[in-house]
């Protein structure tokens, strides 16, 4: 599917096809003025035909259209329009000639300039909405995220600096004091001592820092915070199927809760509610605290006074605030965005554009045809030549091999170098072609004209520089701003995935924690009071010494280590529009913990690109294997291939460098698949 | 009586098993195990007259899952649940359909023989026990059913969660049993629970909603667990 036709194109071509008249046209007797109104005129009446074609066919409705129909509405309109523009040419007298030849001539020209032109145009669009949706709406997302990224991370830390500190005063200290204590009680009142400090200590801090209760739904737990439960059937329902509140945020809403200052005298009621795909839990007869950012990055928001909504069970929430307004679309933000943006590969000409361009040839053959008294063999000549020979020059470009190290991609600064050759390139291409068909022409007919060759020369300056060069260069830029927005997309679910990890790991130190309190500790007490109870004193003791001296600073000493926090990679690549990407590792490869996590990254994202770009695959499957030495990285789609270029382009490049020296990679056909095997060195051999 | 435990802290689980089988006579325990898979996985055990487990039992199932399982299962009469939290009213929200008895326990009250020898009764026998340390203090809120008894109903309510008997009650209240009886019947009518109801043991309907309904002061306090251990 690609864009509904626009009048856009239409316009810029009748403007165009004016001035060449202007130009090209015999005035014959007119007056300036005369011959201006008449061509003027003659552009007029084709564009307000065509515009009133493509508002009686174009389906309001839609935004896009299959290409089929794209290439359809066009050509009605143009069509239309080349037959009203010939029937004005006949009634101002600007045509001597009615040759079939010419006019079919005028109908076709029209109508693939008007394609060229509306390709151009929608390129230039679609490079233009990529851009500014990157920058105006990704770019400050993914700012945003990674500032609540780092946000969250402070907070974690700050909460199990909290707890570590909660536990060694509360847990250890005391704990410590009991040891000394109980060794000179009686039996019974040291089980009595020891089940106290379960009762003071341990009981409540293991609730608090995570209530076992909430594996059964958020409504026990709440009602062990001693919370009066307003909810109907349907929530309770819910909840007790664990479908209420999602799994990370229902911790939140309980931590939120907790810190709930309650009257004494009043009890405190949560009414909870469904509301669309949240859950509002209100609160009554209570002081309530501000959300944090742990709170907020799992979903939690402020509804008012004393209520919060958290997300339900298995609906996707956006856990971000909705980005800045766009950026405006100026004049100067294109341009600039234009300069910016332009990391091309090597100017390439492909000999497909080309014999494209050279069948249609614009306006000029037709024009000229038009103007001409007679139309005779040696008029052939010219449109032959100008198919033939720049078709065999771009065949020609392409069979010269490239530099053999040329940067991957434009060093820093580099960027107006290539544009001036890009454009040096195109120029000489036009002028070259240009020279080379009026040698043709003069050779076989040598009185075929007296100023051929500055006449062919702009004919190459206009057919191949300009309409050449501006059709690679849109879709140069549509290339790179669709790179750039996959890019900062990929990014963007990088950080989301680092959010959902940092989740992660605070919810299992919380877990981590509450089973140091209560697994290890609190049951092993329990048991120590037991074996007081059970005359058992001697063992009592020892089991206390081990968990004074031992278990609690060894469990402690774990909580501060650190953890790294890093993204899974396996599925944060992006794969290039209309590929399913399918990515296999194997279970013992950590895609985190890799060295060449970025370069496999890079392998499989290029040859995605290449897969989709110029072997058109749907699908690519890729199995990444860890060998003792190196790593295999076999990508697998069911594209063409590149059907046996020579010419080493900018994929090959990206990837020498990306398995380096010592790796090495091929690409064959396999069947209906093509297979791309990289292999990378684990360790690269010093020199003697 | 045929018992299971299910218990992941060794030293508790081990006490635990020799205090049964020294302090009750008619209790034979013929498994004792470390989580839930292990103890379902052990099929010759099953089934059982009354199954004693931890809540918290680390990964895989927890004891009231497991408890659920094997109630649906028909592999137990009575399930008692142990724990170091205080939160009964995680009975409250086992389906009243469930063909046994419930009974939750602080793992400190182990100790109090009377009161596991009660818990396991009233769970054999359909009921809703709950440790006595976490009935005291409860006050039910306005909006229940529950702030329509009188104080001596309450009193008795909070007795029938412990598990006492009729009989047991009147001893300790210096009533009738008749006289207990009468009040447990009118308990019932207040509450709106039909005691024809089929599947449903009154009982325990009273004592579910004597949970859910009720709230009391945070944590226990040291006065409380005194308090308890006086009336021991």
């Amino acid at each position: 599917m690609i864009r509904q036709p626009r009048p856009l194109p239409l316009i810029i071509f009748s403007l165009l096809s004016a001035l060449f008249m202007l130009w090209t046209f015999d005035s014959f007797e007119w007056s300036p003025f005369q011959y201006v109104f008449r061509v003027a005129a003659g552009a007029v009446i084709a564009l307000a035909v065509e515009l009133l074609v493509l508002a009686l066919i174009v389906r309001k409705s839609v935004s896009t259209v299959t290409r089929s129909r794209w290439l359809l509405e066009y050509l009605s309109a143009s069509a239309t329009g080349s037959a009203a523009l010939i029937a004005w040419f006949e009634l101002a007298g600007l045509t001597q000639d009615r040759a079939t030849f010419v006019i079919a001539l005028v109908f076709v020209t029209r109508a693939i300039n008007i394609w060229l032109l509306a390709y151009l145009t929608d390129q230039v669009s679609e490079y233009r909405e990529n851009i500014l949706s990157t920058r105006a709406e990704l770019i400050p997302n993914l700012l945003a995220t990674q500032q609540l990224n780092s946000l969250v991370e402070t907070a974690t830390k700050v909460r199990d600096q909290r707890d570590i500190e909660l536990i060694r005063q509360e847990v250890w200290y005391p704990m410590v004091h009991l040891q000394h204590h109980v060794r000179e009680l009686e039996d019974e009142l040291a089980a009595a001592e020891v089940e106290t400090f379960i009762d003071q200590h341990l009981r409540p801090l293991a609730h608090q820092v995570h209530p076992i209760t909430l594996s059964r739904g958020i409504i026990p737990a709440l009602r062990s915070l001693d919370f009066v439960i307003d909810a109907d059937d349907s929530i309770r329902t819910l909840d007790t199927e664990s479908d209420l509140v999602d799994t990370s945020a229902r911790i939140e809403v309980f931590r939120w809760l907790q810190a709930v200052e309650m009257d004494a005298d009043v009890p405190t009621t949560v009414e909870i509610t469904s509301a669309g795909a949240e859950v509002r839990f209100a609160v009554h007869d209570a002081r309530c605290g501000d959300l944090d950012s742990l709170h907020r990055v799992a979903g939690l928001r402020e509804a008012g006074a004393r209520t919060i909504l958290a997300p339900r069970a298995g609906v996707e929430q956006p856990v971000l605030p909705a980005p800045e307004p766009a950026i405006s679309a100026s004049n100067w933000l294109l341009r600039r965005t234009l300069l910016d943006d332009w990391q091309w590969s090597p100017a390439s000409i492909h000999p497909r554009l080309l014999l494209i361009l050279a069948l249609t040839a614009g306006a000029v053959p037709s024009i000229a045809f038009i103007a001409s008294p007679r139309v005779t063999a040696s008029s052939f000549i010219a449109p032959a030549a100008w198919i033939v020979i720049p078709v065999l020059i771009a065949l020609a470009l392409r069979a010269i091999p490239a530099p053999s190290t040329p940067p991957a991609r434009p060093p820093q600064g580099s960027r107006y170098r290539q544009s001036i050759r890009f454009v040096a390139t195109w120029l000489a291409f036009g002028i070259l072609s240009g020279l080379l068909v009026a040698t043709l022409e003069v050779t076989l007919v040598p009185d075929f004209h007296t100023d051929v060759v500055r006449q062919e020369v702009a004919r190459g300056l206009t057919r191949i520089t300009l309409l050449g060069g501006a059709v690679t260069l849109a879709a140069e830029l549509t290339w790179n701003a669709r790179r750039a927005s996959t890019d900062v997309r990929q990014r963007l679910t990088i950080a989301h995935r680092h959010r959902d990890a940092l989740l992660a790991k605070s919810q299992r130190k919380a877990e981590f924690i509450a089973q140091i309190v209560h697994r290890r500790i609190q049951g092993r007490m329990s048991a120590i009071a037991l074996l007081f109870r059970a005359g058992e004193s001697s063992r009592a003791i020892t089991e206390l010494d081990a968990l004074t001296a031992k278990t609690l600073p060894d469990l402690l000493g774990r909580m501060i280590e650190e953890e790294p926090v890093t993204p899974p990679m396996d599925s944060s690549f992006e794969p290039p529009l209309g590929l399913n990407l399918e990515v296999v590792a194997e279970q013992s490869f950590a895609w985190h913990a890799s060295p060449f996590r970025d370069r496999i990254r890079e392998i499989i994202e290029e040859a995605g690109i290449n897969a989709r770009r110029h072997g058109h695959a749907r699908h690519m499957s890729v199995r990444v294997i860890d060998h003792t030495t190196t790593v295999e990285v076999i990508c697998r789609d069911d594209g063409k291939g590149l059907r046996g270029s020579s010419t080493p382009g900018l994929g090959s490049r990206l990837f020498d460098t990306a398995v380096g020296d010592t790796g090495s990679w091929s690409l064959r056909r396999q069947g209906i698949h093509t297979v791309a095997h990289f292999t990378l060195a684990k360790q690269v051999p010093t020199p003697a | 009586m045929r018992v299971i435990v299910v218990e992941d802290e060794p030293l508790f689980r081990e006490l635990l098993c020799t205090g049964l089988t020294v302090a009750m006579n008619d209790v034979e325990i013929v498994g004792s195990f470390s989580s839930a898979d292990e103890a379902l996985a052990a099929t010759d055990c099953w089934p059982v007259d009354v199954l004693l487990t931890d809540i918290d039992l680390g990964t895989g199932d927890d004891g009231v899952a497991l408890g659920l399982r094997a109630a649906t299962a028909h592999l137990v009469k009575g399930v008692v649940l142990l724990s170091n939290f205080a939160m009964p009213a995680v009975l409250v929200d086992i389906p009243s359909t469930t063909p046994v008895g419930w009974a939750y326990l602080l793992k400190t009250s182990v100790s109090n023989l009377d009161q596991v020898r009660r818990a396991i009764r009233g769970a054999l026998d359909g009921e809703l026990v709950v440790d006595q340390a976490l009935t005291r203090e409860l006050r039910p809120v306005n909006t229940s059913p529950l702030a329509g008894l009188t104080t001596r109903q309450l009193e008795l309510l909070a007795l029938m969660a412990n598990g006492w008997s009729n009989q047991l009650i009147a001893q300790r209240l210096y009533i009738s049993v008749r006289t207990v009886e009468s009040t447990v019947s009118s308990i019932i009518r207040n509450l709106g629970i039909d005691p024809q109801a089929k599947h449903i043991n009154a009982r325990a309907a009273c004592v579910a909603m004597f949970l859910r309904d009720t709230i009391r002061h945070r944590g226990i306090s040291p006065t409380t667990r005194a308090q308890v251990l006086d009336t021991e």
